[in-house]
């Protein structure tokens, strides 16, 4: 009996030592496959450029991509991964700017310049509007936890449901196509223009990168003072699915004032002081982070010159070409280009040519006023002005995104249009005007409703070429808020966020090679794909508007004045009920006879105590 | 099991080994002794109340969380940003992590167009430190920062989709540090200078915790005027609290900086401050020294003459004596892992001699490394078989029942001052007694 059982039990045993290798071999192959299946790429670039005032403009540009389906990432950030998964995202985009890129004097940013505080698009793959909600208030939580900020507002009342005009590709045609490249995509908006952006929003972004801030081109970002104190900053992180690959896409724009920050000898700003972290002594340039595939740094100028330093060595006058040190490359007139791939201690400086630097103006300049004055009614006028000197041979289309909250309510039917002056027929029937052949081609309009969603405008205007302002108006009515609906700082005022003007993308300058580098190709608004034309963006400043708002303190100082009033005459009232004529003296006789019963007892009791003796 | 294997800094003691008949014993035994040594103070009496004070150090703690509140919006309020921000860096610097810290501030100062120094933080005009770093993660900042989401915070009943960071995930093992600071009165808080909180809102909130098996402890700091009576509706127990100033005070700024323009810190803070910066959570035997500061001693060093207001502590529902409470209780985490001589797998396996005798040879190689033998040696004799740790009732529960009971020995002085008013008062209690039955 025994001897079976132990053969019995053999038995088993090498039964389940078969099972253990063939699921030792499972995961051996799935790991291999998991593994061939993870091809994580990280791409890092910077660019300079000096403007015209002596500022000096730098932008970061990062790109991962990874599996959508992939576990486990090498370098890739999971938490992006497992957002994009719960949310069904298809493509969205965060940004947090702080300052306000000045198209006039500085002309058209290298990347998009982003409106003030916190904006957030999205294109939800959702098959009905109920789970693009869902998938939008997770986004929003998850963002908000992951970038530290108040993105959970962007709930409801601040929501822009499925914008058809922007935020979406466009190739400029008069084409009006609401439902985009894939009906399936929905799309929701909603911007914080009061968010505060400080190192709480920026360090969760830098932890997005493999190397942190601790190498490659991100280490230029390592000085939160230098980021924050820049006339401009703006950081972007856009999470893209194509097809199945996911796509995390984060750049950085600054504005430094080169003016406030030392020369070098040789004339021009070392990048690493201009950004704050040369601490000088020691390798401080770049060195590239061990997990990108390519570390590359651009130099924009037109007139001026751009200096290599490899090495810990300070060379004067360096050759383009010397082989001890990357080597750069013309990548268009008056461009530099270095593979920084190898480099150690890579770091550049820019001398300004002085002059325009060859900064191209927007096709348009945008600017947004409120007009009117007191606390009952206002306005909202928009100039879209041409550049002086700019030429255009068939007329600039543009599409002007603007969006309200509900306590603004706008009147439709004051909608004007003007170019140059003259007053053009705007549509004003229905939700929705195809193109009709005037100077707007289409309106959208979508009214607000009160604590439910705000109202959106979107027009398409055609400028003819021998216009050169346009001019758009109309009036609204601000409504009175619950005392528990005003903020705490009321008084300062309702931030209304940035209308965008959105114009058809720029044709690349001359001799820009396509697919070279991502960041220049954005830098050109040349498409990375067929289908995937982008519109250039300009952001309109954001507006403060004063409602109506009340002395908060009133109520209270109302109730105690109220309350003394009530008692003095409930008081008085009182009193005069209860007090009879000839009652005057009660209290005194009550008094006295009190008087009297105590000298009483006293007498009693002497009387009962001599009694007892 | 896994309380058994992983202990916090205050299971060091000898108490672990012993039953609970023994113990109650052995602190009859040293209350003899306490009550013998009482007129002369002998040397073995000095001796006896330094064992006691190890003794009854009882925090049963294993991991710790602070929710650090700034209720102040506008610029001029610097000063309690930075107060906030001296509490976070504290409690980071002893350990707690992000991800254990809930951080509320109502306006941002780092990167207000006011602020001379972009993303920077100052608490003192030395501007040695800067409080925000290049780290720091806001969980509730602006509008966020209101009295609902601080009760939504304590009681962990948020709205669907509300984000991990922004949660407090506290259990009954949690030790808690809850500070507030801002503009106050008696028994309110403002927040924002729009809303406010009431000593009555926070007690019921605590109260919920307590029931909700939230916490452990709690440790309630208050930095506003009359702060002390921000803890005065308090119910539950095991909470400590303490306010920069009593009813009636103001909590004071404690210097300006012309640089910012403002006044950057609080006075309570400030020197809480300089005395947390004296307490390091490392592992090396000059550290430990200073870990071993205790709330007291915090308390003490708040003098009037520092603070010009009276920081008030209040004891009412806190049981343990505050000499044997350490400061790292409440600002430093516990996570102090050792390891088990027998490993992870111990439990399963026999301790050979040589192993111990080795261990023993450790104990004299040097300071340091005794200190880690030590716990190794602990660790080891607090080895119980697989059963009796399943199925004997929670060691830490019933020690801490059993620390409470003897506790009262560490004789508070409210006690002893109630006991002589009461024998003070008796003989003339008596004579009153005796003239009314006289008299009638």
């Amino acid at each position: 009996e025994i001897a079976s059982a132990r053969g019995a039990d053999t038995g088993s045993r090498r039964f389940a030592r078969a099972m253990l290798i063939a699921f030792l071999l499972v995961i051996l192959t799935a790991s291999a496959g998991a593994a061939r299946e993870s091809r994580e790429t990280f791409q890092e670039e910077a660019l300079v450029r000096p403007l015209p005032d002596g500022r000096i403009a730098f932008v970061a540009h990062f790109r991962q991509e990874t599996s959508l389906a992939a576990r486990h990432h090498e370098s890739f950030p999971k938490a992006i991964a497992q957002i994009a998964r719960a949310t069904g995202v298809a493509d969205a985009e965060l940004s947090f700017t702080q300052g306000r890129w000045m198209y006039r004097r500085w002309g058209r940013p290298p990347v998009g310049a982003k409106p003030i505080g916190a904006e957030l698009w999205a294109a939800l793959a959702a098959e009905s509007d109920e789970v693009a909600d869902e998938g939008w208030a997770n986004l929003t939580a998850m963002f908000g936890g992951q970038f530290c900020a108040s993105l959970s507002a962007l709930r409801g009342e601040q929501v822009v449901v499925e914008p058809a005009l922007v935020f979406r590709p466009w190739d400029g045609s008069a084409r009006v196509d609401r439902d985009g490249i894939s009906s399936d995509n929905r799309r929701r908006y909603g911007s914080l223009p009061a968010e505060a952006v400080c190192t709480e929003n920026l360090t969760p972004w830098l932890k997005l990168l493999p190397c942190r801030d601790r190498a490659g081109i991100a280490a230029l970002l390592g000085s939160r003072s230098s980021v924050f104190g820049a006339e401009y900053v703006s950081f972007t992180a856009r999470v893209r699915v194509r097809g199945d690959a996911l796509e995390l896409t984060q750049s950085a724009t600054l504005v430094v004032d080169a003016n406030k920050i030392a020369r070098e000898p040789e004339g021009g700003h070392r990048l690493t002081s201009l950004l704050g972290v040369d601490r000088g002594g020691g390798a401080n340039g770049i060195r590239a982070c061990a997990a990108a595939m390519s570390t590359a740094v651009h130099v924009q100028t037109k007139g001026g010159t751009a200096f290599a330093f490899g090495g810990r060595r300070v060379d004067t006058a360096v050759t383009a070409d010397d082989a001890s040190r990357p080597a750069a490359r013309h990548h268009r007139a008056g461009g530099l280009s270095w593979d920084v791939s190898a480099a150690e201690d890579f770091d550049v400086a820019v001398r300004p040519g002085g002059g325009d630097e060859g900064t191209v103006a927007p096709e348009l300049y945008a600017e947004r006023v409120v007009t009117g004055s007191g606390y009952h009614r206002g306005g909202i006028s928009i100039e879209l002005r041409r550049p002086e000197g700019s030429k255009s041979v068939s007329g600039t289309r543009a599409r002007l995104f603007q969006t309200l909250p509900w306590y603004v309510r706008v009147f439709i039917h004051t909608l004007a249009v003007e170019i140059d002056g003259v007053p053009v027929p705007v549509p004003t029937s229905g939700a929705d005007v195809g193109a009709n052949g005037g100077a707007v081609e289409a309106l959208r309009w979508v009214p607000g409703v009160d604590r439910r969603r705000p109202s959106t405008m979107e027009l398409q205007v055609l400028m003819p070429a021998s216009a050169s302002v346009a001019r758009i108006s109309f009036k609204f009515e601000k409504a009175f808020l619950r005392i528990s609906e005003f903020p705490p700082d009321a008084n300062r005022g309702f931030d209304l966020p940035a209308a965008l003007l959105s114009l058809p993308p720029v044709s690349p300058q001359d001799g820009h090679e396509f697919g070279e580098s991502r960041l220049l190709d954005l830098v050109e608004g040349v498409a990375s794909e067929v289908g995937d034309t982008h519109s250039e963006g300009v952001y309109m400043q954001g507006a403060l508007l004063t409602l109506p708002t009340p002395d908060f303190s009133m109520p209270f100082n109302v109730t105690t004045m109220v309350c003394t009033l009530m008692s003095l005459l409930a008081g008085a009232l009182l009193t005069t009920l209860t007090r009879r004529p000839g009652w005057e003296g009660f209290s005194k006789l009550k008094a006295e006879q009190r008087k009297r019963l105590k000298s009483l007892e006293k007498e009693a009791r002497k009387a009962r105590s001599g009694k007892s003796e | 099991v896994l309380d058994a294997r992983w202990r916090t800094r205050g299971d060091r003691g000898a108490e672990m080994r012993l039953l609970p008949r023994s113990r109650a014993l052995l602190s009859l035994a040293v209350a003899l002794i306490l009550a013998a040594s009482a007129p002369g103070t002998s040397a073995a009496s000095v001796a006896a109340t330094a064992a006691t004070a190890d003794f009854f150090r009882n925090s049963t703690h294993t991991n710790n969380w602070a929710i650090l509140v700034d209720t102040s919006r506008y610029w001029f309020n610097y000063r309690h940003v930075a107060n906030t921000l001296s509490f976070y860096r504290t409690v980071k610097r002893l350990g707690i992590p992000d991800s254990r810290i809930i951080l509320m501030l109502a306006d941002d100062f780092a990167c207000d167009a006011r602020n001379a120094f972009p993303g920077e933080i100052y608490g003192s005009r030395s501007r040695a430190v800067n409080l925000y770093g290049d780290d720091i993660e806001v969980d509730y900042r602006g509008y966020e920062v209101t009295p609902e989401n601080l009760l939504r915070v304590l009681t962990n009943r948020h709205p669907k989709g509300t984000p991990r960071s922004k949660r407090a995930l506290t259990d009954k093992r949690s030790n808690v540090l809850l500070y507030l600071t801002g503009h106050g009165g008696d028994e309110f808080l403002k927040f924002q200078d729009q809303r406010e909180i009431l000593s009555k809102d926070v007690a019921d909130a605590l109260h919920q915790m307590k029931r909700k098996n939230r916490y452990d402890e709690l440790l309630f700091i208050a930095e506003t005027c009359q702060a002390s009576t921000m803890a005065a509706q308090f119910y539950s127990p095991d909470v400590l609290s303490i306010g920069s100033s009593g009813k009636g005070e103001n909590s004071l700024s404690h210097h300006n900086d012309d640089a910012i323009g403002l006044s950057v810190i609080d006075r309570f803070t400030f020197y809480t401050l300089e005395f947390m910066e004296r307490v390091r959570g490392g592992a090396a035997p000059e550290d430990a020294a200073t870990a071993r500061d205790t709330v007291n001693d915090w308390f003490r060093s708040l003098t009037k003459a520092k603070v010009r207001s009276t920081a008030v502590p209040d004891v009412t529902n806190y049981a343990r004596d505050l000499k044997s409470v350490r400061v790292t209780d409440f600002f430093g985490s516990a996570a102090e892992a050792f390891p088990r001589a027998e490993g992870y797998g111990g439990a399963f396996s026999s301790r050979s001699e040589n192993e111990k005798n080795e261990k023993e040879k450790d104990e004299d190689a040097s300071t340091s490394s005794r200190l880690v033998a030590e716990t190794y040696a602990e660790a080891s004799e607090s080895y119980r078989p697989l059963e009796e740790v399943l199925f004997a009732s929670d060691p830490l529960v019933e020690r801490k029942r059993n620390g409470n009971a003897v506790s009262t020995f560490g004789i508070p002085a409210g006690r002893i001052a109630a006991y002589v008013a009461c024998v003070a008062f008796a003989p003339a209690l008596a004579a009153a007694s005796r003239a009314m039955q006289k008299h009638f």
